[in-house]
């Protein structure tokens, strides 16, 4: 019943935020060339590396223009939703005006983080979706419904569990002022998943990057899954931790909100 | 202006730039925690690199090495600037209606926004050489053969280079945060040009790898001073068109401070002082 109350509250917030981006067309379509163009940079990587190697962990040009558009797709889907709500959280708590957000009988986190509903940046899974599939058309590659939803629910589950990990880089604000580190720290992780193919991980990499840090499991994991090499074990591994880093969200979110002392600043 | 004006106005934006420092110092956790981050950064670098060699024994020109140290000079020095959270705030404050204390103080808002910069990007500057240091430390007490040696000729060249590109940088950041006068979120232009330069400096992937057509084109623009030309200089490499690219890093800086000039007289009218 709680979460179908909170499902409608973030649909009324997305709808609130879109009809209000609809009237401020400069930033709605700003936010669109902008992410349009760390799109073409991000690819941009990709295209250097490539003109100096032939494969990146046995991955060749098409297998990594199908992960740089998942991770495109994940990105444009995670920064329409709760990235630009959740980049605002320890600024919300710095200066106090978590408490508004703490009155009102919806949850607080949720609120925060879809407030921002930025719908720009979803143009960007149109080019993303471009990649991914002009690289299956050149892999020669039929994929079934079946295939498809595996991916798409790849897709989905790593939503969640970005969107866990960008709570628990800024749970931190509430005990410190100022936590632009953690954020360069984000920054660092997520490119480095954006950059690396799954199959470059090796022995303890692996474990780090797709349990410890699993920035690592981002766009691979969905990579994986369409492709056909996410074993059962893959999969069972990926949904454990993304259980795991929702528990821990949600446990570090509460703790903050306990120690939270509403002074502002 | 006389000399006595002149000094007087030098010595008040000294005080910004000192009072911007004194405000560095007293975040230590959050500075102490963007050295160990800036070390991770390196860190992951050299992990996606070592993905791509895979036995190679050069990619583009440069080994393992070479790219590794390329990356600890470039990371670090990327770093140095920190103008773009001096525009954040004065983006901030546009929004908030804040803005009119830089219109009622005798203070040019783009001298401020520069003192303030430097202030900040001084304190993160000896930072970054610190953290820089300890990682260069630890690498070679890893491996004594997996950083090349600095040229101190080139570490020397590199200054004037550094300090040229941080201000074409600060002049940019500049014009990016009084787009606050018009837009009512500047947050997707920022993360768009901090991208866009990123890459174009060098400290995303080293410009020696991008074809010559592209490494011409960039060796005109002021964005390689930021990361890359400094690290190649302090590597032994690059001495070629040094010359040269302190000619055009300065008239980068002429033209992107008429710009920015320029901008500002047009923009600023339309500050209403109400906040939002």
């Amino acid at each position: 019943m709680r979460a179908v109350k909170s499902l409608r509250c973030v649909i009324a917030l997305i709808a609130t935020r879109f009809a209000r981006s609809a009237s401020e067309a400069g930033s709605f379509w700003s936010g669109f060339i902008v992410d349009t163009l760390v799109f073409f940079i991000q690819a941009a990587v990709y295209w250097v590396i490539y003109l100096n190697v032939d494969d990146i962990g046995g991955w060749d040009k098409w297998h990594s223009i199908f992960f740089v558009g998942t991770f495109t797709l994940i990105d444009g889907l995670y920064m329409s939703f709760y990235f630009f709500g959740l980049l605002g959280v320890p600024e919300a708590i710095s200066s106090g005006r978590l408490d508004l957000y703490l009155a009102k009988p919806f949850d607080p986190l949720l609120h925060l983080a879809f407030e921002r509903f930025n719908p720009g940046s979803l143009f960007l899974s149109l080019p993303a979706l471009g990649l991914v599939c002009t690289s299956v058309v050149a892999l020669g590659m039929r994929p079934t419904p079946l295939e498809i939803l595996g991916y798409l629910c790849a897709v989905f589950l790593m939503l969640i569990l970005m969107f866990d990990l960008m709570v628990l880089i800024r749970v931190p604000a509430f005990r410190f002022k100022r936590i632009s580190a953690f954020g360069v720290a984000e920054g660092a992780l997520t490119e480095f998943s954006f950059r690396v193919p799954g199959s470059a991980y090796k022995g303890w990499l692996k474990i780090l990057f797709r349990v410890i840090l699993p920035y690592g499991l981002i766009a691979a994991f969905p990579t994986e899954t369409f492709f056909g090499t996410a074993s059962e074990l893959v999969w069972a591994s990926a949904l454990g931790v993304t259980a795991a880093f929702t528990l821990f969200a949600r446990l570090a979110w509460r703790w903050g909100i306990a120690s939270y002392e509403s002074a502002g600043g | 202006m006389s000399a006595h004006n002149v000094s007087r106005a030098l010595s008040a934006y000294a005080a910004v730039a000192r009072s911007s420092l004194a405000d560095a110092l007293a975040w230590r956790a959050d500075a102490f925690l963007g050295l160990v981050m800036g070390i991770v950064r390196v860190a992951l670098a050299l992990l996606l690199w070592t993905a791509v060699f895979d036995g190679r024994a050069e990619v583009g020109g440069m080994s393992l090495r070479m790219m590794a140290s390329y990356y600890l000079i470039a990371v670090f020095i990327f770093q140095f600037n920190q103008s773009g959270l001096v525009a954040s705030s004065l983006a901030a404050e546009i929004r908030a209606g804040l803005f009119s204390k830089y219109l009622a103080r005798p203070v040019d808002p783009l001298a401020w926004f520069l003192a303030a910069s430097a202030g900040r990007s001084a304190f993160q500057a000896v930072a970054a050489i610190v953290a820089a240091l300890a990682a260069a430390l630890a690498c070679l007490a890893l491996d004594a053969s997996i950083l090349a040696p600095l040229d101190p000729l080139g570490l020397l060249a590199a200054i004037p280079v550094v300090l040229m590109g941080m201000l074409a940088l600060a002049l940019v950041n500049f014009m990016t945060g009084i787009l606050a006068f018009v837009f009512q979120d500047i947050s997707s232009f920022q993360v768009g040009k901090d991208c866009v330069i990123e890459f174009l400096s060098g400290a995303l992937i080293p410009v020696a790898l991008l074809p010559a057509r592209l490494r011409g084109i960039l060796s005109a623009t002021p964005f390689p001073a930021l990361a890359s030309l400094p690290a190649d200089l302090m590597l032994g490499r690059g001495f070629g068109g040094y010359p040269g690219a302190l000619v055009c890093l300065l008239l980068w800086d002429f033209i992107l401070y008429l710009a920015a000039r320029a901008l500002y007289a047009r923009l600023a009218p339309r500050y209403e002082e109400m906040g939002s």
